[in-house]
């Protein structure tokens, strides 16, 4: 998984695939996202000089019995 | 504008659901606030005439951040912002464990960078490329302040950070050199690279420099008889440019690259606008990702 940000918004890719798995708000003064030791977690800065953190089992695609 | 009979039974409905869920009423009045301290679920106190926070663990700092990491259990969380002050959090809860001001003052436009050792007892703070601090993790206490060797030169100063296991030892970048600290004794080893230390896999030793050509080289850490780098590859990529290597330390991806050199010759230019993903032990492009504009990535 690979996580990059931009000016404008920060993207979170599944490497193997190459797919875009979601959006994240962009990342302030070139700032990286940083995973927690685990894998399990993603954090970044949040609104406000906080500090924001994400599952990163939320981001993966739904599978396909998921979606039915 | 009088209201009927069939909007006012709904409109009642939904204020006695919102009663029913924490606010009583007294003869369709509110009662007298109750003397309940202000506090959210994570017991931050909220401001004034707040009665509650629907929120995540946040970590709130009064200022912008520079840099965290997360100690290798994932219970604390070490930062540095803007006001050069360390913070400990617990990461359950969000309290704020310790918070520790910066050895002296540090005004440079270096944002500096907080890194955690894998048997996670040890914290070290590069503040804007002036200072390395040792902290102790477990209780906050400070064990060194090493000053850069030319702390008066910005691009002489500490920039990366980073912990080894194997040998325990802090691997410190600065724009001109890269250098070894035992966090133990707090003194400077012996220089590693001539490049800045830029990046390291996390469960594989590999680490990128970068040189003043920004000329990119991967190398992998041999513990054995002293510890000292092999090279793996050679890259060129663009100063201003993201780079971060996989856990496994197989694949590189660097965001914006201008060129890549093979034994100093061009062999292949990209678009700016992408995220390359390369198979460092064969140097070749295995992912290619479009995205417009780059800061980082990780």
């Amino acid at each position: 998984m690979l996580v990059a940000s931009g000016p404008k918004d920060a993207g979170v890719w599944e490497i193997g695939a190459g797919e875009r798995l979601t959006e994240l708000p962009a990342s302030p003064n070139h700032l990286p996202y940083v995973f927690s030791p685990d894998g399990s977690k993603l954090s970044g800065v949040g609104a406000g000089s906080t500090i924001a953190q994400w599952v990163v089992a939320t981001f993966a695609k739904p599978t396909s019995s998921a979606e039915r | 504008m009088r209201l009927s009979t069939r909007m006012r039974i709904p409109s009642r409905a939904i204020v006695l659901a919102i009663a029913a869920g924490g606010l009583p009423l007294q003869n369709g009045q509110a009662a007298e606030p109750q003397t309940t301290p202000a506090v959210d679920q994570y017991d931050h106190a909220l401001p004034s005439g707040v009665v509650a926070r629907l929120s995540a663990v946040r970590f709130p700092h009064p200022c912008p951040l520079y840099s965290w990491a997360y100690s290798p259990d994932g219970k604390t969380l070490v930062s540095l912002a803007e006001d050069q002050v360390v913070r400990f959090w617990n990461t359950a809860n969000g309290q704020l464990t310790h918070k520790i001001d910066s050895p002296a003052t540090v005004i440079t436009p270096w944002p500096g960078q907080v890194a955690v050792s894998p048997d996670g007892r040890r914290a070290a703070i590069a503040y804007g490329s002036v200072w390395i601090r040792i902290l102790d993790l477990t209780n906050a206490e400070i064990l060194h302040d090493i000053k850069a060797l030319r702390p008066d030169v910005v691009r002489d100063g500490w920039h990366a950070v980073e912990f080894f296991a194997a040998p325990p030892l802090l691997l410190v970048g600065s724009e001109r050199a890269s250098f070894w600290i035992d966090p133990e004794s707090g003194k400077v080893q012996s220089r590693v690279h001539t490049g800045r230390f830029v990046a390291r896999s996390k469960s594989a030793d590999v680490c990128a420099f970068s040189d003043e050509n920004y000329a990119l080289e991967l190398v992998r850490l041999q513990a054995a008889d002293g510890p000292r780098f092999q090279p793996a590859s050679l890259y060129t990529i663009r100063a201003d440019r993201a780079i971060a290597l996989s856990p496994d330390g197989r694949q590189i991806a660097v965001t914006g690259i201008g060129r890549i050199r093979k034994q100093g010759v061009v062999a292949t230019e990209y678009p700016s606008a992408s995220i390359e993903i390369h198979e460092i032990s064969t140097n070749k492009l295995s992912s290619l990702m479009e995205f417009l504009g780059y800061w980082s990535t990780t």
